[in-house]
């Protein structure tokens, strides 16, 4: 049901930006033709997106949030940006990224699960935090070593992209559904004293999901880093919303216990359409509208933020 | 007379920052070492120290009564491009200012609505009321001037005296108001109040949303100047990176102060005394020579351990209540 | 005495299909004390509810000064003059004594609109005085002592010129001068013409505070009589009532193996303080006491929810210093929570996950849980303890109390541990699933695991019980074995008034 509805939504948003885009599409091969490249370039575009809001579905299900995704992942990236390209960046860089992502995950859930700070403003916190340590790696600076790097832009490219996020959605999605970590994690959500009293270790297990929050912010960074070829210290400020308003639109509850990667891989759709869709629709608003129609972005993550936690809090209150 | 009554963990870290702060002002002293210049700093402090003051008074009656406001910094930012337009399009000073205060007011009181009506928890409320708002602030800009090229300036020195002549004076005044306030109303009692025991308020016949409303509203006031003295002490504003970032300085300064972040403690003077360490530790990381992007991080890891040290007190307490 | 204050008519309520509160009759005139006692579960705590505003009667009509009232919420039974001190206290602990009496009223003002501080804390004083208290009113809530607590809460309810004062084991923290002084203050009140509706487990303190006692059993009203013609045995009987007729199962073997769990003087404050004894094999220790007397705070240190101050448990013969449940579950030793919903259960989660939490972590294959296998598992599991779902993906809040308290059984019994502590296992169960769970009980001991039973229900700790262990403020009071395991005796050790 909320699929098919998410999937309504997704395909109205690709005929209205269609529409406003002033796309010509006359017979239904070429329908068909401008979907399949519409859908593989918003996959690669999205892809860091799609990471993101993998591991933020896992930390929503723990009735937690993670405000600083976006700045792990300019961390991660700017850090990797001082190592040298070439070959040597495969084993030099890229394990410092894997590690350096663990361990500011790891903080995360540190600060969280052992000192009880609400995860919002822990994560508030860090966020600033890791910001600032992007200015003290980077200054002012914008480096761009990756394309220098042999093979690194397969990453940004379509085949890389989808490879990694069905590594992410197909293979561990799949693993973890079946497991008894997520059913762990679930349990603490839903209920934390109840958790603690099964014998759940809940610390450790907050302490996980952060830092696969944090494992995903490093592939995150790959992929960004590979499509965008460079970074500097205020890369993707702002994305820690997309994300979070991707998995709430996909039907996770802020209040934690349930949730779904493919209603978060839906809802990270649907906001990188409208992405698209405002990127495309410039011109046509330029015409139509004082004001530049990017800047509705805000307004709409806003509200949707609001009425998607307002409908789920609903939604399973009237199915009890 | 002061009849307010303040809790032995209250009084210590008021005393704790009292300490601290002429530390600081000793430590920068010495380092600065020209008389001069250090009457400067002095002089310097108010509009700088003034916004977070008097949004941290704002946010201090908010979290005591068991809410939050994340969306501060954008709720400066759209009062701020109130202000802007209504300077680009030349209206006199005064109007300019109360429409910059009477704007922040509103936002505030509507996330008060918001909170009370939508019925979810204040946090995501006022998360999705920083989008939105900072949204807004570039919308109005957009629409309000033509060819709006990203910023406002404004260089008529007619528009800055609050931020630049009065701050200091304004700063003074509020916070004076605020302590005779705090002591002569019911209303800062009714907070706490809220924030201790939502049952206890219940029984005694008080509407928790109704409480919450006046917190809101009463923060939307100290907001608004926050708001005024935040834009007119700029040359130029920025809707898109004004104030960003600001929500979790305030919050810093709050916590600081020893206001309980999960509510029902928490005095004025104390964010006063917060707000001013986190202003003097910047300034003397300044003279120490210290890295200025390394003085962010600096500050972002004092507020954490702070707020993770109170964090993890309340965590014993809270441990034993549970299994009790 | 004046004429008749409240009149309670056939006044019934049931949660869930289990009757709490069959059609009540009582009658309290002014300015009377009326002491109410009942095992744990009898419907006093229901009874009060309805009194003070939380819950509605089913059927049934409250006549207050003669007119029928209903009452919408606390705070409307408290303008009519019914005040109430629930057991957990409501109040600000971070706010001065004065404005916690204040609070509901309008404040003293100067005439510029400012709150005469002055004033307001004469007020208090006076309120306080009026109470007999002497207690400074700018002191913090939170920095008074449990009994100056309390009496604040009895000045509070009565500033509103309450007629009606309810008080729920209102001794149930307080030391024995504390208690001397709520006694007084009370009597005070009583010759203020303020009627007194007593609650409370402690029989010493009702016979010696109360004109009349009404007797609540099994939500009935089963006697009441004036104080002065009334002894300890007969008030004990009328509680006990029943005889213990009902069947308890016993089909295991007698004899007992050795020790699995052994505390030797076991404290933690303020829950209990010098605990000692060893449960063995094949036997089913009983741990009676009243609510708060610190067993399960016993319980949950056992299972390593927080650690011990002193003392020292040995588990399987070997020291335990549990860090944790998990650890606890690993080791072979298993609790059962006491208020299942809060503790228990997400309450939106499937029967199969709720019940396959407590033992997949023996069945994955890399981290992976087996469906089949889980799936059948937790099947045979549910005929076993036969609970009645029509799937085990159900949501476990659809299912009845009984089958909720079988998941929470079932969840542990797959991993076959040693030892297991049972608290409150048959708390709002209905019959059927009650013998159903003593059946099950009684066969775990046969297999040789040693069982803790926790229990408020005295019938059911003395029937399934080899020995009882009686707590009493923190601290075990006696252990009756034999001939020596009455409903008397429990009473009697629980209450504080140990047996030679």
């Amino acid at each position: 049901m909320r699929y098919s509805i998410l999937l309504l939504i997704l395909f109205a948003e690709i005929g209205l930006f269609t529409v406003i885009g002033g796309q010509r599409v006359d017979s239904m091969s070429e329908i068909g033709r401008y979907l399949t490249l519409y859908f593989s370039d918003i996959l690669a575009q999205s892809a860091p997106v799609l990471l993101l809001a993998f591991g933020m579905t896992l930390v929503l299900m723990t009735a937690g949030i993670d405000l600083s995704v976006a700045s792990m992942v300019a961390l991660i990236a700017c850090v990797m940006s001082s190592f040298d390209p070439g070959i040597g960046f495969w084993w030099t860089a890229v394990p410092v990224g894997l590690v350096l992502g663990l361990l500011l995950g790891l903080t995360n859930g540190l600060l969280i699960a052992r000192l009880d700070i609400p995860p919002i403003i822990a994560t508030l916190g860090t966020m600033i935090l890791y910001r600032g340590l992007c200015f003290v790696v980077m200054g002012d600076l914008e480096k761009a070593p990756f394309l220098d790097v042999p093979g690194y832009e397969w990453f940004g490219q379509f085949l890389g992209a989808v490879f990694v996020i069905a590594m992410i959605y197909l293979a561990a999605g799949s693993y973890l559904n079946g497991s008894r970590w997520l059913r762990e994690i679930l349990m603490i959500g839903g209920n934390r004293v109840a958790a603690r009293y099964a014998g759940v270790p809940v610390t450790r297990r907050l302490c996980e999901v952060y830092a696969v929050a944090g494992f995903m912010a490093f592939l995150a960074a790959l992929c960004f880093t590979a499509r965008n070829s460079s970074v500097s210290g205020s890369s993707l400020t702002g994305l820690e919303l997309h994300v979070i308003v991707a998995v709430v639109l996909g039907g996770t509850r802020v209040q934690g216990g349930a949730g779904t990667w493919i209603g978060s891989f839906l809802g990270v759709l649907i906001l990188s359409v409208l992405d698209e869709g405002l990127r495309g629709a410039s011109v046509w608003g330029e015409k139509h509208l004082p004001f530049k129609i990017s800047h509705i972005e805000f307004l709409v993550l806003g509200v949707l933020l609001a009425a998607g936690v307002w409908m789920n809090t609903r939604f399973q209150d009237r199915n009890p | 007379m002061f009849h307010v009554h303040y809790s032995r963990f209250l009084v210590q870290r008021i005393a704790f920052l009292v300490v601290g702060n002429v530390l600081l002002l000793l430590a920068i002293f010495v380092l600065v070492q020209d008389g001069g210049s250090f009457a400067d700093v002095i002089l310097n402090a108010a509009p700088n120290v003034a916004p977070t003051v008097l949004a941290g008074l704002g946010l201090t009656g908010i979290i005591c009564a068991g809410a939050i406001d994340l969306s501060v910094g954008s709720i400066i930012a759209v009062a701020g491009t109130v202000f802007g337009v209504l300077v680009h399009r030349q209206v006199p000073p005064f109007v300019c200012y109360a429409g910059c205060v009477a704007t922040a007011w509103c936002l505030s009181v509507l996330n008060g609505y918001l909170v009370r009506g939508l019925g979810i928890s204040a946090i995501i409320v006022t998360l999705a009321g920083l989008a939105f708002y900072r949204g807004l602030a570039l919308i109005l800009a957009d629409s309000a001037i033509t060819g709006f090229g990203g910023n406002i300036s404004i260089q008529d020195d007619a528009y800055h005296s609050p931020g630049k002549v009065y701050a200091g004076a304004i700063l003074i005044l509020t916070i004076a108001a605020a302590g005779i306030w705090e002591n002569s109303s019911k209303t800062p009692s009714k907070w706490l109040a809220l924030g201790n025991s939502e049952e206890a308020c219940r029984l005694a016949g008080l509407s928790s949303g109704r409480i919450l409303q006046t917190a809101y509203g009463a923060g939307g006031v100290f907001l608004g100047l926050a708001a005024l003295i935040y834009v007119t002490r700029i040359q130029a504003i920025e809707p898109a990176r004004i104030a960003l970032g600001f929500e979790l300085q305030v919050i810093g300064a709050v916590i600081l102060g020893g206001t309980n972040i999960f509510g029902g403690e928490g005095r004025y003077i104390g964010t006063v005394l917060g707000s001013l360490f986190l202003y003097l530790l910047s300034e003397f990381l300044v003279y120490a020579g210290v890295n200025p992007y390394f003085q962010e991080v600096v500050a972002g890891a004092i507020i954490l351990f702070v707020i993770g040290l109170d964090c993890a007190m309340h965590r014993k307490r809270k441990m034993l209540e549970e299994v009790a | 005495m004046s004429g008749l204050l409240l009149e309670l008519d056939s006044i019934a309520k049931s949660f869930g299909g289990i009757a709490a509160l069959k059609p009540v009759q009582l009658k309290l005139r002014a300015g009377e004390v009326l002491g109410l006692v009942g095992e744990n579960g009898a419907g006093k705590s229901t009874l009060i509810k309805i009194l003070s505003g939380v819950e509605r009667p089913d059927s049934g009509q409250i006549l207050w000064n003669g007119h029928a009232v209903a009452f919408e919420s606390p705070f409307q039974a408290l303008e009519a003059g019914i005040a109430t001190i629930h057991q957990e206290l409501a109040y600000f602990g971070r706010l001065s004594v004065a404005e916690n009496l204040m609070m509901g009223d309008p404040w003293p003002r100067y005439r510029w609109g400012g709150v005469n501080w002055k004033d307001l804390h004469r007020e208090a004083k006076t309120r306080l005085n009026r109470c007999g208290l002497n207690i400074p009113t700018h002191r913090l809530f939170n920095e008074l002592s449990s009994a100056q607590k309390q009496e604040i809460a009895i000045a509070r309810a009565l500033s509103r010129k309450s007629r009606l004062l309810i008080l729920d084991e209102p001794t149930a923290s307080l030391s024995e001068p504390e208690v001397e002084r709520l006694f007084s203050q009370l009597n005070k009140l009583r010759r203020q013409g303020v009627s007194i509706l007593y609650v409370s487990h402690r029989l010493d303190e009702i016979l010696e505070l109360t004109d009349r006692v009404a007797v609540l059993r099994d939500g009935e009203l089963v006697a009441s009589y004036s104080t002065n013609s009334v002894d300890l045995n007969r008030i004990v009987k009328d509680m006990v009532g029943r005889p213990l007729d009902q069947v308890f199962p016993r089909n295991r073997a007698s004899e007992i193996g050795s020790p699995m769990l052994e505390l030797r003087g076991v404290s933690r404050s303020p829950f209990f303080y010098d605990i000692s004894f060893k449960a063995h094999a094949g036997e089913i220790v009983g741990l009676a006491g009243l609510v708060g007397a610190g067993r399960s705070g016993l319980a949950r240190a056992i299972y390593g929810l927080y650690p011990i101050e002193s003392g020292k448990m040995c588990l399987l013969g070997r020291e335990w210093r549990p860090r944790s449940p998990c650890e606890a579950v690993r080791s072979g030793l298993v609790y059962l929570p006491e208020e299942r919903k809060r503790q228990g259960f997400v309450l939106d989660h499937s029967v199969r996950d709720s019940i396959s939490i407590g033992f997949s972590d023996l069945i994955t294959k890399c981290g992976l849980i087996p469906r089949r296998l889980e799936d059948s598992r937790v099947e045979a599991a549910c005929r076993r303890f036969s609970i009645r779902t029509s799937s085990i993906r159900q949501p476990i809040r659809t299912l009845s109390g009984g089958n909720q308290q079988k998941c929470l059984l079932a969840r542990w019994l797959d991993r076959d541990p040693a030892v297991i502590v049972l608290d409150e296992p048959t708390r709002g169960v209905d019959i059927g699933a009650k013998a159903e769970i003593h059946a099950l009980i009684d066969q775990l001991a046969g297999q040789g695991k040693a069982v803790l039973l926790i229990s408020s229900d005295l019938p059911e700790v003395l029937g399934m019980s080899d020995r009882i262990l009686v707590m009493h403020r923190g601290r075990v009071s006696d252990e009756l074995r034999g001939e020596r395991m009455t409903q008397e005796n429990v009473i009697m050790a629980a209450s504080g008034m140990c047996a030679k």
